[in-house]
């Protein structure tokens, strides 16, 4: 069963790409402290977390980082302009809440919206972008902004909105990838018996280019590399080309950046324990730490696990609590019963 | 003279990037055999044979992944909607056969459908695909039957591709990028006299991806030069303007200076040209503004190593039908050679 009180608060916790350190990466030490032998934080901000063992050294990383956007500008009249810190896109902030992390603690600020009785006709036609997203901050000059406690790099997120659906389904901002950290942190705590070396990495900066799990991986040197990232479930508007739906278990990609070995005993440790798998296919290198992963060092043998997800890099990322469920179950499974094995493709 | 056989074999295996194992490895693997003093294949597939020596170790990397189509879907009406694994422009699959590969050496025919003229509105007849309208049809009538047949999300598909004698001096075949170097690289070992270098020959994977092989054999083998053979394009074609061939058939193989993924070394450019000049062996200039090849990976390496790279003139590249000169492809086995013979000589 999820945890939501936890699942909330994984989800909640600040950290935008970079700024991990305002507030996930002590939730994340808290939970896998007492779960793993050894835990530090490199000097990109990484938690790795090491739970020992004389089998196959596995990395297993989650980024921990989030899309956000970044002052870098506040006019004479008191409004924020903002630039986006990963993909966020700019549509998705009109008549929003955005909650910013000051010198001076949290502040909230929303995005304008003009109303449509003062929109021209040809105005209504066009999408937002960023010089039209301006954030209304309550300042009526830059001197009271500032004396707020905004600056120029001054931080900020999606507001806080977690919403359950109904019994099966929630809905809120970052699942992408906070719902994989939750996952990730739950399979450590439910592993009992394993072989494998396992470092779980709460990765950062992954929305702006996997950084984190390129120097975490370069550290750590495995020999097999899972991604826990979020992947596209069928939704309004996909025009039928995604595949995996909610409520239909865990998705495993297959492509290049895919050791098929990998793959294949995921396939048998998932019909084991009667886990259903969903397919995805990726024939290009994945948008994960697994790309990444992939060509460390000498190669590594790679794999993804992924919750599927409805609305990506939306306020409304929305995902079924049934997948979460059997995505730890299959997580911690993989991780107990990996043996060694011939990792050629 | 090409060794018909042996180019065969390597053009005409399976191996899209992530799915080398599907045929070109064990070709690749029995071809160097004979060369060399070690096979070993990494954790991403590349097949690295060395051939040891006291001198300088010296890197050659060919990639044997190929471009192809993945399939993302299957239709309830059982057609196959795919998408591209590398560069593939849509055009070139209209109407065309393809091997649908089950499993290692086993495949089914497929056919890139087409709509007839007949049908067709007269606004639509001079658009381009989209890969929205792609599909591949394998005669089955339902997603059952297709799944039946054996095709599974992530099934790899190949153009229905063969090598052909064109002409006097010129060949045709699916997949001559990059198995025409790969050839080239085969041959190298085959002929290389006496040489004191430490020699990796390096059949590297997923190029056509990001370079990737070639990125993760370099780390493990830390090579003091870098040399990539790759194909080039030769747009030396009716409508083309002389300034914008890149290069020509017939005309030698082609001593790249730079493309959009390395700045060879200007030392190691020049050493080639004197190479090709003293043994006379024809040559010519390779700058390509699109595209690159593993050299830039390799030269990339750690704390960076000198690299150079060749390449074979190459027309209608990314298609099931590359066509290639045999003497540029000949030029380019006997520019390496010299290369390898002479390594010790190289001073940076």
């Amino acid at each position: 069963m999820v945890d939501i009180e936890l699942l909330k608060k994984v989800v909640e916790a600040p950290g935008v790409s970079g700024y991990e350190f305002m507030g996930i990466r002590d939730v994340v030490i808290e939970e896998l402290k007492p779960v793993v032998d050894e835990i530090k934080v490199d000097k990109l901000g990484n938690v790795i977390a090491h739970k020992k063992g004389n089998g196959p050294k596995v990395m297993i990383a989650a980024h921990m980082d989030k899309i956000g956007v970044m002052v870098n500008h506040i006019d004479k009249e008191g409004y924020l302009h903002v630039v986006p810190v990963g993909g966020v896109d700019p549509r998705t902030l009109v008549a929003q809440r955005i909650r910013f992390f000051t010198e001076k603690g949290e502040r909230y600020g929303i995005v304008g919206h003009i109303p449509p009785h003062l929109q021209k006709p040809e105005d209504r036609k066009k999408a937002a972008d960023w010089d039209t997203v301006v954030v209304d901050v309550g300042a009526d000059s830059k001197e009271e902004a500032e004396e707020m406690g905004f600056r120029v790099g001054t931080i900020g997120e999606f507001a806080p909105a977690f919403t359950r659906l109904n019994e099966n389904r929630i809905a809120t901002p970052y699942l992408d990838d906070r719902v994989c950290l939750y996952t990730m942190i739950e399979a450590a705590k439910a592993i009992e018996n394993h072989e494998a070396d396992i470092y779980f990495v709460a990765s950062v900066q992954e929305e702006v280019g996997l950084r984190g799990a390129r120097v975490a991986s370069y550290a750590i040197d495995p020999e097999i590399g899972i991604a826990m990232d979020v992947t596209f479930a069928k939704q309004v508007g996909d025009k039928g080309k995604i595949v995996p739906k909610l409520g239909g278990g865990p998705v495993m990609d297959v492509g290049p950046n895919i050791n098929p070995k990998v793959r294949a005993f995921a396939d048998e440790v998932a019909k084991k324990y009667e886990i259903p798998l969903q397919v995805e296919a990726s024939p290009r290198p994945t948008g994960t730490d697994a790309n990444i992963m992939q060509i460390n060092r000498e190669g590594v043998a790679t794999a993804v696990l992924s919750v599927p997800i409805r609305y990506m890099h939306s306020q409304v990322e929305t995902a079924d609590l049934r997948d979460i469920d059997l995505t730890i179950k299959l997580a911690k499974h993989l991780l107990e019963e990996l043996r060694p094995m011939d990792l050629t493709p | 003279m090409v060794d018909y056989e042996l180019l065969k074999k390597i053009v005409e295996a399976p191996g899209v990037s992530g799915y080398e194992f599907l045929g070109v490895r064990d070709v690749v693997i029995e071809a160097f055999k004979p060369y060399v003093d070690e096979i070993k294949v990494d954790k991403l597939g590349n097949v690295i044979a060395h051939k040891k020596g006291n001198g300088p170790k010296v890197m050659l990397a060919a990639h044997m992944d190929q471009i192809g189509l993945m399939v993302t879907h299957i239709e309830k009406n059982g057609f196959l909607r795919v998408a591209p694994v590398g560069g593939i422009d849509p055009r070139t699959l209209i109407a065309q056969r393809f091997k649908v590969w089950i499993d290692k050496d086993k495949f089914i025919y497929g056919v890139g459908g087409s709509v007839p003229p007949h049908i067709q509105k007269p606004e639509d007849r001079n658009k381009a695909p989209t890969w929205e309208q792609i599909f591949i049809d394998i005669g089955a009538e339902s997603k059952e039957e297709a799944e039946e047949m054996g095709v599974k999300i992530g099934t790899i598909i190949t153009w229905d591709g063969r090598l052909e004698r064109l002409g006097k001096h010129r060949l045709v075949s699916i997949a001559f990028d990059d198995r025409i170097a790969v050839y080239t690289l085969v041959k190298t070992a085959q002929e290389l006299s006496e040489t004191e270098a430490d020699i990796y020959f390096v059949a590297t994977v997923q190029e056509e991806v990001g370079l990737r092989g070639a990125r993760v054999s370099a780390f493990g083998i830390d090579p003091d030069y870098g040399f990539a053979i790759d194909v080039t394009i030769a747009a030396d074609v009716p409508g083309t303007p002389e300034h914008k061939h890149v290069t020509q058939l017939g005309k030698g193989t082609a001593i790249k200076i730079m493309d959009r993924s390395v700045i060879c070394h200007p030392t190691i450019v020049r050493w080639m040209e004197e190479l090709a000049k003293k043994y006379e062996i024809p040559y010519q200039w390779d700058i390509l503004l699109g595209g690159g090849t593993d050299a830039g990976a390799i030269h990339l390496n750690k704390a960076g190593v000198p690299t150079g790279a060749i390449s074979v003139p190459s027309r209608y590249i990314h298609s099931n039908a590359e066509v290639v000169d045999e003497r540029d492809v000949d030029a380019s086995v006997k520019l390496m050679v010299k290369v390898l013979e002479h390594i010790g000589e190289l001073e940076i």
